[in-house]
């Protein structure tokens, strides 16, 4: 087997023919990123995208990684 | 950090994975981690603007200039668009940055130390990739360096963080921690006996990802394989690093006990191999990075197996990263033919000058065992 055949899913993740039109109608406020653009690209335009699009977000990480919440390291400092 | 060119106007670099290797007959050649971060209310590289790459860009720059962070202050800053081709090449084979930042366009910048053991990438696929590459199986030392370098930033750039989904990055794959450590292991046992599918079904069920060597999309080269965390979500940094220490120790046991097996009942077939790579060698007038590579496999496994031939370890990951092998990869269409043809014309010379080098080397060396010296 090709090693490049065992890659990383692709945009298609996001895919959800179930999805309500309130939240198909999305725009990020601050990117512009629109729910079809995430369908077309499969990434996210900015740190607000995963806040506008965050059900979304939520389902496509247990696709990917079999789970949604972070449980490593957090920030530091100031900006923490 | 300086990109030394050779009388030949060849680009040479030898990172720490390279010129520090301390185990013999490693299967594993290097460790590699990168951590994802992003700036708070800038646009991911891939939707901002020239003035947007350019701010970000200044701002983690400045950071280096910082007389309280060590670790940064020690960083050069090299300004990736601004390289020709060989030197990006250089760069990549050496895997110091990745393909696709050095064929992103402008304001692309390598902060990298000078044993070439830490870098940040600036504006790749996330505004900042820290990575710590070091030689052999090295989890935590990877993951002690990028650490490092990820608080000092995080103490003085506003890095954009949720309490639910972690560290915000471009790509979802990258969420969560913004973790990849990936080994590169040699393999040469395990594609000679075929057992490969049977090792990667194990490797994909340990929570692991296999990769070619330039990542998606790139060749492998010379039974040198890539292998990934698949996951950066659920699991804390720690954890990310014992499992895939714990894959890469399976990796060495499949891959010892495939010489094993090797040398006890298919000895002759290797010789006939061995034979068979010194003839092409000998009388190629052209290799592709591939070609190459392949070559020097079958040359390591004969020696790792005790045929005569001079490909030692050290030989093997500088040729690795010295084939250019992304040659193709990084040039435009215009020049990418002429390139390609340059590089492929020039290896089998390069080959059998290191070989001849090698062979000068042990030879030195035996006499001086032999003299008592």
């Amino acid at each position: 087997m090709n090693p490049s055949d065992i890659s990383e899913p692709g945009p298609g993740y996001f895919s959800d023919s179930t999805m309500p039109d309130s939240i198909e109608s999305l725009i990020c406020p601050g990117c512009g990123t629109s729910m079809s653009d995430l369908y077309k690209d499969g990434r996210m335009g900015c740190a607000e995208c995963y806040v506008t699009f965050s059900s979304t977000v939520h389902r496509a990480l247990i696709v990917l990684h079999g789970a949604h919440q972070h449980v490593g390291k957090t920030l530091l400092g100031e900006f923490g | 950090m300086s990109l030394d060119k050779k009388d030949s106007g060849q680009t040479k670099l030898t990172p720490a994975w390279i010129s520090d290797q301390t185990v013999d007959e490693p299967v594993i050649l290097s460790t590699r981690l990168r951590l994802a971060r992003n700036l708070d209310r800038f646009p991911f590289p891939h939707l901002a603007d020239d003035k947007t790459l350019k701010a970000v860009a200044e701002t983690v720059e400045a950071t280096t200039h910082d007389r309280r962070a060590r670790s940064l202050r020690s960083l050069t800053s090299v300004q990736v668009s601004g390289l020709n081709d060989a030197q990006k090449a250089a760069l990549v084979d050496s895997h110091l940055v990745s393909l696709l930042h050095v064929t992103s366009g402008s304001h692309r910048v390598a902060l990298v130390d000078d044993n070439h053991t830490v870098s940040i990438m600036i504006n790749e696929e996330d505004h900042i990739r820290i990575q710590a590459i070091l030689p052999g199986l090295m989890p935590e030392s990877a993951w002690h360096e990028a650490d490092r370098l990820d608080d000092a930033l995080s103490q003085r750039l506003p890095i954009a963080f949720h309490k639910h989904f972690g560290y915000l990055t471009a790509s979802l794959a990258n969420a969560g921690t913004g973790m990849r450590i990936s080994v590169m292991a040699h393999l040469p046992g395990l594609v000679f006996l075929e057992k490969l599918e049977a090792t990667w079904q194990a490797a994909r069920a340990l929570g692991t990802t296999v990769r070619g060597l330039y990542g998606e999309g790139g060749d492998q080269h010379g039974d040198v394989y890539q292998i990934s965390n698949s996951t950066s979500v659920g699991l804390p940094e720690k954890q990310i690093v014992g499992r895939m220490k714990a894959v890469a120790q399976f990796l060495q046991i499949e891959e010892e006990s495939a010489r094993h097996i090797i040398r006890t009942v298919r000895m002759s077939d290797v010789r006939y191999q061995v034979d068979e790579a010194e003839f092409r060698l000998k009388t190629a007038t052209a290799l592709t990075a591939s070609e190459a590579m392949a070559i020097l496999s079958t040359l390591r496994l004969g020696k790792l197996l005790g045929v005569q031939t001079s490909v030692s370890h050290r030989m093997f990951c500088e040729m690795l990263a010295s084939l250019r092998g992304s040659v193709g990869l990084i040039a435009n269409k215009k020049d990418r033919a002429r390139d390609i043809f340059f590089e492929d014309n020039r290896r089998p010379a390069k080959l059998r000058n290191r070989l001849r080098q090698e062979r000068a080397g042990s030879s030195i060396k035996t006499s001086k065992k032999a003299s008592g010296e």
